[in-house]
């Protein structure tokens, strides 16, 4: 276990006292990466639950009983009961086929807003990172600015000049998490930077792009993993929050979101409407943030929360 | 010489993820009255653990069985409530790091005067004018200015005094340093030791001097013990000690100080490394660096045997018997 | 004093920064921003009304030092919706915002820390596990549906208070507590960990060798060096907080600067939504500007960092 430790220390500080780049001599050491969080009893069940999640969100509209958006005129606001496991809303629709339905939509929209918050935020990172100057200064002068803004405002601001809908929100989400990811990353490959082996490689003559690429990306696997996975947890629940609001997923979507802001107008006939979706997403993000956690205790020892 | 603190078999195990790991074993020492005692080793020697196992400053992980006797108590069964009202009182220490020791954000006034206010009944009035007399005994100037400072506004031996002022606040009978003087520079050492050795003719402490530098112990102690993996090798006056040290561990320690007359050059002629506690041999735990080492040494243990009033020593080449394990 | 002159040079800056990306947020939108708003349907007279309305017909330089020369004299603009001047929107809603604000750090401060000390002290029991675990549901858990799950617990199922009647202290009471408890979880974590930090330091020690108890320790020499780091966490918060009001007042129906972004946004009225984002930049910038002044206070040795650095 030490020496593990030793190595995934490398992922993020570079061995400052062999010069080599810790990536070259690790190749092998991505597919143990794997290994490293199966063995890990807490991650183990985390990993289960979220490939669980994944099935259902491909398999949910197939093993759903009804379709999410028929009505059952018969059955109004009904509770949860034989027919209807998880109740029906207002219109008569299968609160739990709309829950599977809504699994593919959450986990679609959030990892496309994880991406794009990944993508762009990464590159920035780097860019700010290698290049550094008053590239780096002007970057990061920007992203102190967007980050003075609580990042659910930024997200309503992109989402009035874009309009309410549910691409939109996850575009809205994800580009208003880039400032902080950008931020994150810029430190992480910051530690990179000062390491010998970047300096090797500069006075063979290798070019900007391939440092970037082979060097400084590889290295930050690790930590980038690792953000990733809590900015997915974030980018659900802001997603969700959006189309609470009516600024995201339109009904009739079976969004969790959306269904809870559904819900909201029947607290008094039907408590299931507005509990169901909520305890979906509250699970969901959960296991993704404590996995995060101990994904970060993994690969990133030293950080301290 | 009448001794105040009697150590006696003190052994102290940490327990941990992977089983207890024993990093003191069986030391055994006394610390005569007005006496100052040296305990030298090299780092990882056990030398601070005993010193906090003489407090009972080891956590929760820590564990001490043994005997510790001051007046007539023994340490090791009081409660945690009887120790905190030895800890500074009675028996009161300094630590090796003093950038470290102090409070970043309390005033120094405060952190001396706390002393005060846990083991004493004083007012305000007159802790504030205990605590300025203290710093200014320590030699510290401008004591009332510095009384309304914050650590990081002082030198490194500025502080290590601010330390010896909190520690000899309450007139404690013993004083255990723990390496007083590693942290600083070498010009500010001599003066940090001159204040301890005369603080303690003034105050008539007993004080336990924890140090790897026996140009260190040469000035300061009236007698030496040597600890080398958890176990005492050697116990002599300095005298005797530095002139014609017994345990071949000693002999080193003394010739690699000798030999160079540079500071800097510590204790690095002893070929090897201190044997981590776990990783301990059944034989002589020197034996692997040992150069008159001989085959019994690595079969079984020598026990620290009396070569006259004053000297004892671990080793098959004076004498000793088995060891009872 | 050169320290708090710096932070308020580079607050000022961030908020030119907001004020420039507030400005410029009726631009970004794709194609003619004007019948954007209006619909399809609107007449081109409708847009060129609007268009003058609205300043786009000048060039964009003109267009944005009238911006700022009106900003500067407190005129941002009027509202499209309701005619009225957007400050007096927005100062009417603020003190609302704040008041739900306070009242929710109010208690994320004391309940984060006293959960905080309590984990602490008891490092690796069950009490820590189980309040670290709910310090990560916390950060899990939708804001907007802990919010409705209060209200269905309280008011619908006990009845013991109401929703959505006014703003009096009755009705804060649970929209309060909704982000009290959540903005708590990231507090009390913060200041677990760096207590636990904080007591495996030398000084610590140096305070049990002078027979100090360990709950005077934990209080005394501790918890103080660990409020560090939670004060500006604190101060993360309210900013935070801020976010999570705009979510929280509208299932609430508070009356604060949340819903009247939300409701500006979904009527596209685009001078109340860029005078509420400058409003909200410059509130969250003069907040964080106070909590490092704090710092000074509290820790001594930050004075002297800028003192003596460049």
């Amino acid at each position: 276990m030490a020496r593990l430790k030793e190595v995934t220390q490398s992922l993020h500080a570079p061995l400052m006292k062999e010069e080599k780049n810790p990536a070259l001599v690790q190749k092998k050491l991505k597919v143990s990466m794997f290994w490293k969080v199966w063995n890990h009893k807490r991650a183990k069940y985390h990993l289960i639950f979220l490939f669980l999640f994944l099935v259902m969100g491909i398999f949910g509209p197939m093993i759903a009983p009804f379709d999410p958006n028929k009505p059952f005129y018969d059955a109004l606001l009904q509770a949860p009961g034989k027919e209807h496991l998880l109740g029906t809303d207002a219109l008569g629709r299968d609160v739990l086929s709309r829950l599977l339905y809504g699994t593919r939509v959450t986990l679609t929209v959030s990892i496309l807003a994880a991406g794009i918050t990944f993508v762009a935020g990464t590159l920035l990172g780097l860019i700010s990172a290698y290049v550094g100057g008053i590239v780096d200064n002007i970057l990061m002068r920007i992203m102190d600015i967007l980050l003075a803004l609580p990042s659910i405002i930024l997200a309503l601001a992109i989402v009035a000049v874009l309009g309410p809908s549910l691409t939109n929100a996850m575009i809205a989400v994800g580009v208003s998490s880039i400032p902080s990811f950008a931020r994150l990353t810029r430190s992480a490959a910051l530690t990179i930077k000062s390491s010998g082996y970047i300096e090797a490689s500069r006075s063979i003559g290798s070019s900007h792009s391939w440092i970037i690429m082979r060097q400084f990306l590889p290295n930050i696997t690790g930590v980038l993993v690792v953000y990733t996975t809590l900015f997915i947890g974030g980018a659900i629940l802001d997603t969700a929050a959006l189309s609470f609001i009516g600024l995201g997923a339109q009904p009739p979507a079976p969004e969790w979101g959306t269904m809870l802001s559904e819900g909201k107008n029947y607290i008094y006939e039907a408590w299931w409407l507005a509990t169901f979706p909520g305890i979906a997403i509250t699970v969901v993000v959960f296991v993704i943030n404590d996995f995060g956690d101990v994904l970060r205790d993994i690969f990133d020892p030293k950080s301290v929360n | 010489m009448p001794s105040i603190l009697k150590v006696k078999g003190l052994s102290t195990t940490f327990s941990g993820k992977h089983g207890d790991t024993t990093v003191v074993d069986g030391v055994d020492f006394e610390l005569g009255k007005g006496e100052i005692l040296g305990i030298v080793g090299e780092s990882g020697c056990g030398k601070s653990v005993t010193s906090l196992s003489i407090l009972q400053l080891l956590g929760k992980k820590g564990e001490s069985s043994g005997v510790i006797q001051f007046n007539d108590m023994n340490l090791l069964e009081q409660s945690e409530k009887a120790m905190r009202g030895i800890r500074g009182r009675d028996i009161s220490m300094i630590f090796q790091d003093p950038m470290s020791s102090l409070n970043p954000i309390l005033t120094i006034g405060k952190q001396i005067g706390e002393m005060i206010e846990i083991h004493e009944e004083a007012s305000g009035a007159e802790r504030k004018l205990k605590v300025i007399g203290l710093l200014k005994k320590v030699g510290i100037p401008r004591a009332e200015e510095i009384y309304r400072e914050y650590p990081h506004r002082l030198s490194g031996g500025m502080k290590q005094r601010v330390m010896i002022a909190m520690a000899i606040a309450c007139n404690p009978a013993v004083l255990i340093a723990d390496e007083p003087t590693t942290a600083l520079d070498v010009t500010i050492q001599a003066q940090v030791l001159d204040l301890l050795k005369g603080l303690q003719k003034e105050l008539n402490m007993s004080i336990i001097l924890i140090t790897h530098d026996l140009g260190v112990v040469a000035e300061m102690c009236d007698r030496v013990v040597v600890m080398y993996a958890g176990q005492v090798v050697e116990t002599a006056d300095t005298r005797t000690l530095l002139r014609s040290p017994k345990h071949p561990y000693a002999k080193g320690l003394v010739h690699s100080a000798s030999l160079v007359s540079n500071e800097n050059k510590r204790l690095n002629s002893i070929p090897g490394q201190v044997p981590l506690p776990g990783q301990f041999s059944s034989g002589c735990r020197f034996a692997d660096r040992c150069e008159y080492v001989l085959d019994v040494c690595r079969r079984s243990q020598p026990s620290l045997s009396k070569l006259d009033k004053n000297t004892t020593c671990r080793c098959w080449l004076y004498g000793s018997k088995e060891a009872v394990q | 004093m050169t320290y708090l002159l710096n932070r308020i040079f580079s607050g000022i800056i961030v908020i030119i920064g907001i004020s420039i990306f507030s400005f410029f947020l009726i631009h970004l939108i794709p194609g003619d921003p004007v019948r954007m708003l209006l619909g399809q349907n609107a007449t081109n007279e409708e847009v060129a009304r609007l268009t003058t309305y609205l300043g786009l017909d000048q060039p964009l330089m003109v267009q944005y030092k009238d911006y700022v020369v009106n900003t500067l004299q407190g005129d941002l603009g009027t509202s499209i919706k309701t005619g009225r001047p957007v400050l007096t929107e927005i100062l009417e809603r603020f003190p609302e915002t704040m008041k739900l604000a306070a009242a929710g750090i109010l208690i994320a401060t004391v309940l984060g820390i006293s959960v905080g000390v309590i984990s602490a002290q008891y490092k690796g029991s069950f009490i820590d596990k189980l309040s670290m675990t709910f310090a990560t549901l916390g950060v899990s858990i939708p804001g907007f549906w802990l919010a409705l799950v209060v209200i269905m617990l309280f008011s619908v199922k006990l009845g013991w208070l109401p929703i959505a009647q006014g703003t009096g202290i009755r009705d804060l009471i649970l929209p309060a507590m909704t982000l009290g408890v959540l903005a708590s979880t990231m507090i009390s974590r913060l200041t677990r960990n760096g207590l636990v930090e904080i007591l495996s330091n030398d000084f610590v020690r140096t305070a049990r060798a002078k027979g100090l108890a360990e709950r005077m320790i934990l209080i005394r020499h501790a918890l103080r060096n660990a409020l560090i780091p939670v004060v500006t966490v604190i101060g993360l918060q309210m900013a935070a907080l801020l976010g999570g009001t705009v979510i929280i007042e509208q299932v609430f129906n508070w009356p604060g600067l949340g819903t009247l972004a939300i409701g500006a946004i979904s009527t596209r009225d685009f001078p109340l939504i860029q005078g509420t984002i400058l409003f909200m930049g410059v509130v969250y910038v003069t907040i964080n500007i106070l909590v490092d002044f704090l710092y000074t206070v509290i820790d001594p040795r930050v004075e002297l960092s800028a003192k003596g650095g460049k």
